[in-house]
């Protein structure tokens, strides 16, 4: 065996406790070359074996964890770029989630939790979107988001909401603004779209308030369709001439009257006036249609009072352009009731006679006689322009009807009224002012909260106005109604309202 | 006391110390720090200089420690023998630095010896002992083979298998090694080489 094999067990032994002479003993032939072997390891066994002093020791750890410490990715030490990265995704994904919330909004009715959300949504995009172009079509976006949401509202939740509806007629309006301010080809377009939005509008304004229960509700939605037929006219009419279309870039309202009409149009009114009279008054029967039995009964009242004869006498001339006339014959049976009026109504029958003006006061001399015989004071006046048109009134006696809704309440009313009356008889009691009594007629344009002037609109506006006459016919049935705002109407003896006597009187002066 | 090691606990503390975990180093350092010391103060001699490049060396353990792949066979014996050619490395390195012109190791270890003052608190009782200043001069004076064999089994208590590994060579060349170490070393004592019966 090798002396080396034989030293490194003996080292063992040593290493376990063994004497350097019992290694020895082992391997004694081999004992003189192993001994000062094994002396120097017994040596190195118990050799000094010196260790860090704690202080050092203490030190070289604090010395290591700032060296771990520096070894360590520190967070604030990220790269720039790294952190633009993180800010960047963070951004993202909050945009996203807004843009998830908007969507989800956009589905939402007024009245729902998002439904604010939406509006703000739009609200953001208007104030980011540059352009008059831009933003009219923006308008018109947010005026079709609003009809849609009234018609939701309306057909499935049966819920009517005065603050979407008004939204509607503004976005329409800020619509129509914009497009005037965009001008050019693209206020041309633009245009285009309006009048198929507003046409949309009008015609579901139309069915919505014919269905609507609640008067004010139907109220309301009368006048937004009345509104928007008037937009409708104006727009057809812009198309064709665009000057029209630049004072509307100042922000100024919708005007009330537009460039003269084509003429035929005015000339075949004024001369035949009696007879589109008549046909208007076809037009609303529907209204009348509303009315219940019960106004019959009333009518017949009224027929029997002879009264009604002094508003007769205005209506027929200044009706014929407007259609509005042919509801105040109507309105003369109302006024009958009241027992007042007889005496005053025979005032302005004498307006006939032209002459007198003042026999209002004393009225029961002269017209009396004239009319008390002919049931049908009304009819009995006009006699001599139109006896034609008074059978087509007489149909209009169904009108009454549609007062019957208000009937119950109007009968103290109608006495006030006829006072007024009685006022204005005189100063129409020139024949002149009969002419002018179609203005009174126009009162129902007057619905539309600017009033239409009457001097005018006389000669111009009623020729604008033929085309849509046809198209409108539905809303201006319902114009009358409207003009009294809900209070008035419902105060007022449903066949007051239109009494075209009531009105031409006001005019005149 | 220096404390023992499963190759389970060393796997854990590797992987510990890769992460940068304090406990795992502070753990490796108490398990190495004292042998490493001594290791270097065998060779070098000074222990001022022994402290610094005990420092140095787990400094660069920390350095490397992300690239070191620990033999998951011999855990304990794979990180000993890289912790130690640490700083075997070292202590070259700080031989290599030093001025030529010094003088060797074993005169200044005399010298050194001979000139600290009672007072110096950097002179503790190993050194002030003779004996143990012989025994580390003859150390001393040993090939690096054969200084690394005698350390490793006599300072560190490492098995032949152990010290075979740290160095690279079979078993039977370390046990070669040891007995020629030994040999080197009882002449440098002057310890008498033969003993009559």
């Amino acid at each position: 065996m090798e002396i080396a094999v034989i030293l490194d067990e003996c080292l063992e032994r040593l290493r376990r406790g063994e004497t350097v002479e019992e290694c020895l003993a082992r391997y004694p032939a081999r004992a003189q070359e192993l001994e000062p072997l094994l002396r120097v390891a017994a040596q190195l066994y118990v050799a000094p074996r010196p260790r860090l002093a704690p202080a050092v020791r203490f030190a070289m750890q604090e010395q290591l964890h700032r060296a771990i410490a520096a070894k360590r990715p520190r967070p604030a030490r990220r790269p720039l770029m790294v952190r633009f990265a993180f800010t960047m995704a963070l951004l993202l994904a909050v945009i996203l989630t807004g843009a998830s919330l908007v969507n989800v909004a956009a589905g939402s009715l007024p009245g729902d939790f998002l439904y604010p959300a939406k509006r703000v949504a739009e609200d953001a995009r208007l104030t980011l979107t540059w352009g008059a172009a831009a933003r009219a079509r923006l308008h018109l976006e947010r005026a079709q988001a609003r009809l849609t949401e009234l018609e939701r509202l309306l057909h499935d939740e049966g819920r009517y909401d005065a603050d979407t509806l008004a939204a509607l007629e503004a976005e329409t309006a800020q619509a129509l603004t914009e497009i005037a301010r965009a001008g050019g080809v693209q206020g041309s377009e633009l245009l285009g779209q309006f009048l198929a939005i507003v046409r949309a509008q009008r015609a579901f304004l139309s069915a919505a308030a014919a269905e609507e229960q609640d008067p004010v509700a139907r109220l309301s939605l009368e006048a937004a369709a009345v509104a928007a037929a008037r937009e409708e006219a104006w727009a057809d009419y812009a198309l064709q001439n665009p000057q029209a279309l630049v004072p509307l870039a100042q922000g100024t309202p919708l005007p009330n009257e537009w460039p003269p009409a084509p003429s035929p149009t005015a000339a075949t009114a004024t001369p035949l006036a009696p007879t589109p009279t008549a046909t208007w008054t076809a037009t609303r029967t529907p209204t009348l249609t509303r009315t219940p039995s019960p106004t019959m009964t009333e009518v017949a009242g009224a027929e029997g009072s002879p009264t009604p004869s002094p508003s007769p006498t205005a209506t027929p001339t200044a009706t014929p352009t407007r259609a509005r006339p042919t509801p105040r014959p109507t309105l003369a049976p109302a006024t009958p009731t009241p027992q007042p009026t007889p005496v005053q109504e025979a005032t302005p029958t004498p307006l006939p006679p032209t002459p007198a003006p003042r026999p209002t006061a004393t009225p029961t001399a002269p017209p009396t006689p004239t009319f008390s015989p002919t049931p049908r004071p009304t009819a009995t006046p006009r006699p001599t322009p139109t006896p034609s048109a008074t059978p087509t009134i007489t149909e209009p006696t169904p009108t009454p009807t549609v007062r019957p809704t208000k009937t119950p309440v109007k009968p103290t009313r109608t006495p006030t009224p006829r006072p007024r009356q009685t006022r204005t008889p005189p100063a129409l009691s020139p024949t002149p002012e009969e002419t002018e009594t179609p203005e009174a007629t126009d009162t129902p344009g007057s619905r539309f909260e600017t009033p239409w002037p009457r001097p005018t609109a006389r000669q111009t506006p009623w020729p604008t106005w033929e085309r849509p006459r046809e198209t409108l016919t539905p809303v201006f049935t319902s114009v009358p109604w409207r003009r009294p705002s809900p209070t008035p109407e419902s105060t007022r003896p449903p066949n007051e309202t239109p009494g075209p006597g009531d009105r031409a009187p006001v005019a005149s002066p | 006391m220096d404390d023992v090691c499963s190759d389970a606990e060393m796997i854990q503390l590797i992987q510990g110390a890769q992460r940068w975990e304090t406990a795992a180093v502070d753990r490796l350092y108490d398990l190495y720090a004292d042998k490493v010391f001594r290791y270097i103060w065998y060779r070098v001699g000074e222990r001022e200089t022994a402290e610094d490049l005990t420092m140095d060396v787990f400094l660069r353990l920390l350095e490397h420690l992300p690239s070191f792949r620990l033999n998951r066979e011999r855990p304990v014996a794979s990180f000993s023998a890289w912790l130690f050619r640490i700083a075997s490395n070292r202590v070259v390195d700080h031989y290599r630095r030093r001025d030529r012109k010094e003088e060797p190791i074993e005169a200044r270890g005399e010298v050194e010896t001979r000139g600290k003052s009672p007072s110096d608190q950097a002179l503790d009782a190993l050194e002030r002992d003779e004996t143990a200043a012989e025994l580390r001069k003859a150390i001393a004076r040993l090939t690096e083979e054969q200084r690394q064999v005698i350390l490793y089994k006599f300072v560190e208590d490492l098995s032949n298998a152990e010290v075979a590994r740290l160095l690279g060579k079979s078993e039977g060349a370390v046990k070669s090694l040891q007995h020629r170490a030994l040999a080197a070393i009882q002449r440098s004592l002057r310890l008498p080489a033969t003993r009559k019966a």
